[in-house]
């Protein structure tokens, strides 16, 4: 019986050329993305290719993010109704759901690896300062929501906890952020996990290298292994909501 | 026998996944680029088979020169601020695309010479039996 290939008397170049795929084989699979070092090499790719990455990746953690809370809110639920049951363990209960309200809302210290983001005018600028040399409200404002957006726990602005209502606006030469006057530079910390923190931020197309176009010495990010964020200390009393009773 | 390469290609990514094999993030790229190179020499190589003028020094040596030469230049595009990577894409994609349409002519002729020669192999046994039939 013969086949298609009988032709090729001369074979010799079959071990050559597989040995050479298999070195291929083995390159493509190191040079290949995956979720291991996606964000180590998401600045040397495309604004476009990034997206296009990471679109699955973000449904897919917020799905298992999700799910998550769904446990944990479903074990919640079994404690509180032991609790109820046993009545003296009540107390502790409440304790406990009321100190995870109040660091999440941010009225309590937190610590834990982060990034530190400084910001400042470009005082190497010759002549009139332009308006891009100046630090703005704004930027502070894309700042904190990129640091957000990367999954940071916690954020504070020259030692201001920035909180669920907190409003960053710009008065004069100042910043005012929850009405507390600011002045550069700017030190945003930030509490999250480090390399995500750090590189969701430095990502090309991102407000960083928007911001470094005027002057890289405007914005300057780096990792930090520990840091404190102060707790939120503004007034924190509602006038105008009220609870509805059914969820109390 | 076009089934080894790919079936070793297989191989090498099942070592390199088994192996879990890192490299730097900058290197990743640059080797990312190389695989471009090594693809299209590989490619070359069987159709060279194909037109029976391989040569082993000729394909080893290519192999590796290609590779570093790509390597090479997609650094030296991020060394002096240009995307020569480009350069390194375009070119060998093209000669990919080249390589691979030779190739599926090559194995066509051979597919419909063999269908060919199947049907003439059967013609021919057809009319020995037929023969004895009739004698």
């Amino acid at each position: 019986m013969t086949n298609p290939f009988s032709r090729i008397h001369n074979e010799k170049w079959v071990i050559p050329v597989s040995g050479l795929s298999a070195l291929l084989g083995f390159m493509l699979v190191v040079s290949w993305l995956n979720e291991g070092n996606r964000l180590g090499r998401a600045k040397f790719l495309t604004p476009d290719q990034n997206q296009r990455g990471f679109i699955n990746e973000v449904g897919f953690a917020s799905y298992v993010s999700m799910k998550e809370e769904v446990e944990r809110l479903q074990k919640r639920a079994t404690t509180l109704e032991k609790a109820l049951s046993e009545n003296g363990r009540g107390s502790a209960t409440l304790n406990d759901q009321l100190q995870s309200a109040k660091s999440f809302a941010g009225l309590t210290e937190l610590v834990g690896g982060g990034v530190k983001v400084t910001l400042k005018d470009n005082a190497g600028a010759g002549g009139m300062p332009g308006e891009q040399d100046l630090i703005h409200d704004i930027d502070i404002l894309r700042v904190t929501n990129e640091l957000f957006a990367s999954g940071a726990e916690a954020i504070s602005v020259n030692g201001h906890r920035l909180m669920s209502a907190s409003s960053i606006r710009c008065a004069g030469p100042t910043v005012l952020i929850d009405g507390v006057r600011l002045a550069p530079p700017y030190t945003i910390l930030a509490i999250g996990e480090v390399e995500t923190l750090y590189n969701g931020f430095t990502i090309s197309g991102g407000v960083m290298t928007e911001i470094a176009t005027a002057s890289p010495t405007m914005i300057q990010i780096q990792r930090e292994k520990s840091i404190r964020i102060p707790a939120y200390l503004g007034a924190t009393a509602l006038k105008h909501g009220s609870v509805p009773k059914a969820t109390k | 026998m076009i089934l080894v390469p790919i079936i070793a290609l297989l191989l090498g990514a099942i070592l390199a996944l088994g192996l879990k094999v890192r490299v730097g993030d900058s290197m990743a790229q640059y080797l990312a680029v190389a695989c471009l190179a090594g693809l299209d020499t590989v490619l070359g190589g069987m159709r060279s088979a194909y037109e029976s003028k391989f040569q082993t020094d000729v394909f080893l040596s290519g192999f590796f020169a290609n590779v570093l030469i790509a390597f090479f230049i997609a650094w030296l595009g991020d060394q002096i601020g240009i995307n020569l990577y480009m350069v390194v894409a375009l070119v060998m994609g093209m000669r990919i695309f080249t390589n691979l349409s030779l190739l599926r002519r090559y194995l066509l002729v051979r597919a419909t010479d063999w269908i060919a020669k199947r049907k003439k192999e059967r013609e021919k046994q057809l009319e020995q039996t037929m023969e004895g039939v009739t004698e």
